[in-house]
């Protein structure tokens, strides 16, 4: 009986290295790409080479991409980080008939098809004469983001001890006041938290980037999904390889900051939970 | 002058101030979701009832559109595709999921633990692009999965794994393994040791024990996870296009491919459905648990108060 529980147990272990393999090789082989000679898709590599890094210098585009990607998902973030928050404040600490409706229509655009999305915004910004600049992306892209601040911050709201708030109220602040010293630093990390989860998945938005830009503001993959649908030499495997470092850095700094904070898968959880039991 | 300060002091009164700083929060979320979101949706829809005839569109307030999407019978054939894509993903990710997600569950060293989650969530980081490329090397003719399976004497000449539907499969499980593996991850680590002890000490053996205690108490769990890897798969873009190569039509893919030919209402069409369904689909899952759980756990719940 011990024995057998400890064979499936064993059996378990196994199981879930082989998904962890599953999951890292696709990384480990772009890794691989992108340091050897000879077409991409050939396996094995024929010999080492760091030429497609030094490649790297001479393509321009990238750089370009990656600045305009920047710019893009700043943009949306801090647009979607202060109307959601602002948002948030109204639905939970001023609430009003049709509150949760309101959340409801804030939040929906979790749910439409991203693909949908992206050809309504570039019907509409034709309409407007802003399709194909950052500009236009960056409001497309604050509304799909949107409802990660909302629901993130609207819960951190939700959980605040009001207890504060009615002592600076009696000292005599207004509103405004308050907000900014007592409600906001309170609000920190769930901004942080929410901003950091917005800046990810903006950055790796395809479907409303894809039909809305000109060549020339080109986010990073959107130009790496045309260079691919194209070409498949390694310099997307370098390309890829930077941007692998540069997302495990982004962990990291973020890691380090939540540290002190214990509880954070449950917040992750809530979220869901909290998003399922309202559709 | 007096007279127009006075009134703006009153429009600011305490008894209008409340409705006042409702709005004044509002307005930025509504302006931005009204003009953007909902009105960019209305447009769209309003072109679903254009008619598209020999690469032109012709405004009015027509249904052929909607009628030939839902009569010939090439587009329930990408229906079907779509469907059956997203039901071979959310199969395979619970079915590597639960097993990974029990394990990071139930083990003792932080370590471990740590190193386990940080391997599963960590190509939520990289770019659905990155991954889709990094398959298309795995898979591609002459690639990894090919090389190792012909040395293994699988077989002699190699699959073809790409541009056809099991490629897009195993990129996607890869893509949305992680949006399973949470939601179940989260009840496993959150439901209570002691019900499980319990049934051993009443003389459950440790197969009986999950079947009995674990899996349904995870009921909630899976059901989030289906609901959200099924919807994310019905709506993927990037993944099928970039391994399915044009050759594995699913409605995402077919919705650009109209978008690029500027048959708007065909794509506004496909896109309603798509939606449509993908709500559908999360009603039906919803439910489906709720039965599960109620009909598994009333006296659990009770006991619980």
């Amino acid at each position: 009986m011990v024995k057998s529980k400890r064979f499936t147990k064993l059996l378990l272990y196994i199981f879930a290295g082989a998904v962890a393999v599953y999951l890292l090789l696709p990384l480990l082989m772009i890794l691989l790409t992108s340091v050897g000679s000879g077409s991409a898709s050939k396996f094995p590599p024929e010999g080492l080479t760091l030429k497609w890094y030094a490649n790297l210098g001479e393509q321009t585009q990238f750089l370009v991409a990656f600045k305009n990607s920047l710019i893009a998902s700043t943009g949306a973030v801090l647009l979607a980080l202060i109307t959601g928050t602002l948002a948030a404040l109204a639905i939970v600490h001023y609430p009003f008939p049709g509150a949760g409706i309101m959340r409801a229509f804030f939040v929906s655009p979790m749910v439409m098809p991203k693909i949908t999305l992206g050809i309504a915004y570039l019907i509409l910004f034709s309409k407007m004469h802003i399709a194909g600049g950052l500009f236009a992306l960056i409001l497309g892209e604050a509304v799909i983001v949107l409802p990660f601040v909302l629901t993130l911050v609207g819960s951190a709201l939700a959980n605040l001890q009001s207890a504060h708030r009615e002592a600076a109220a009696d000292l005599g602040a207004g509103p405004l006041r308050i907000f900014f010293t007592i409600t906001l630093p309170q609000l920190r990390l769930s901004l942080l938290l929410s901003g950091s989860i917005a800046f990810v998945f903006t950055f790796d938005q395809v479907e409303a980037a894809l039909l809305l830009l000109r060549q020339d503001s080109y986010t990073l993959p959107i130009q790496l999904f045309l260079y691919m649908e194209k070409w498949q030499d390694p310099t997307i495997a370098v390309v890829s390889v930077v941007l692998i470092a540069f997302a495990l850095a982004l962990f990291m700094i973020i890691k380090l900051v939540l540290r002190s904070v214990p509880g954070l898968e449950s917040l992750f959880g809530g979220r869901k939970n909290k998003r399922r039991s309202e559709s | 002058m007096n007279r127009v300060t006075d009134r703006i002091v009153n429009l600011y009164s305490s008894k209008n101030r409340r409705w006042i700083t409702q709005l004044l929060l509002l307005l930025p979320a509504l302006i931005l979701m009204g003009i953007v979101y909902l009105g960019g949706l209305l447009i769209f829809g309003r072109y679903s009832f254009d008619i598209y005839e020999n690469g032109k569109l012709i405004r009015g307030w027509e249904w052929d559109a909607y009628r030939a999407f839902l009569s010939d019978p090439y587009y329930w054939k990408l229906i079907g595709t779509t469907f059956r894509v997203a039901f071979k993903v959310t199969l395979w990710s619970l079915l590597l999921a639960y097993p990974l997600a029990y394990c990071i569950a139930g083990l003792k060293k932080p370590g471990m633990k740590q190193l386990l989650l940080l391997l599963t969530f960590l190509p939520l980081l990289v770019s659905a692009v990155v991954r889709s490329y990094g398959w298309q090397l795995l898979l591609s003719k002459q690639g990894f999965m090919n090389w190792l399976f012909i040395r293994l004497g699988i077989t002699d000449e190699g699959f073809s794994m790409i541009y056809n539907e099991t490629g897009v499969v195993v990129a996607l499980v890869h893509i949305f393994l992680p949006f399973m593996v949470f939601p179940i991850l989260n009840v496993l680590s959150q439901s209570d040791a002691s019900l499980k002890a319990a049934a051993q000490d009443l003389g459950a053996g440790s197969w009986r024990t999950f079947l009995t205690i674990t899996l349904p108490l995870s009921a909630r769990g899976i059901a989030s996870g289906v609901q959200i890897v099924f919807t994310l798969c019905l709506t993927a873009f990037t993944t099928p296009q970039l391994i399915g190569g044009g050759r594995v039509m699913t409605l995402p893919v077919f919705i650009y491919q109209r978008t690029l030919d500027t048959n708007w209402p065909m794509a506004a069409v496909a896109s309603i459905f798509l939606l449509v369904s993908s709500i559908i689909v999360s009603l039906l899952v919803n439910k489906g648990a709720e039965m599960l759980m109620f009909r598994r756990s009333r006296k659990g719940e009770q006991a619980y108060g």
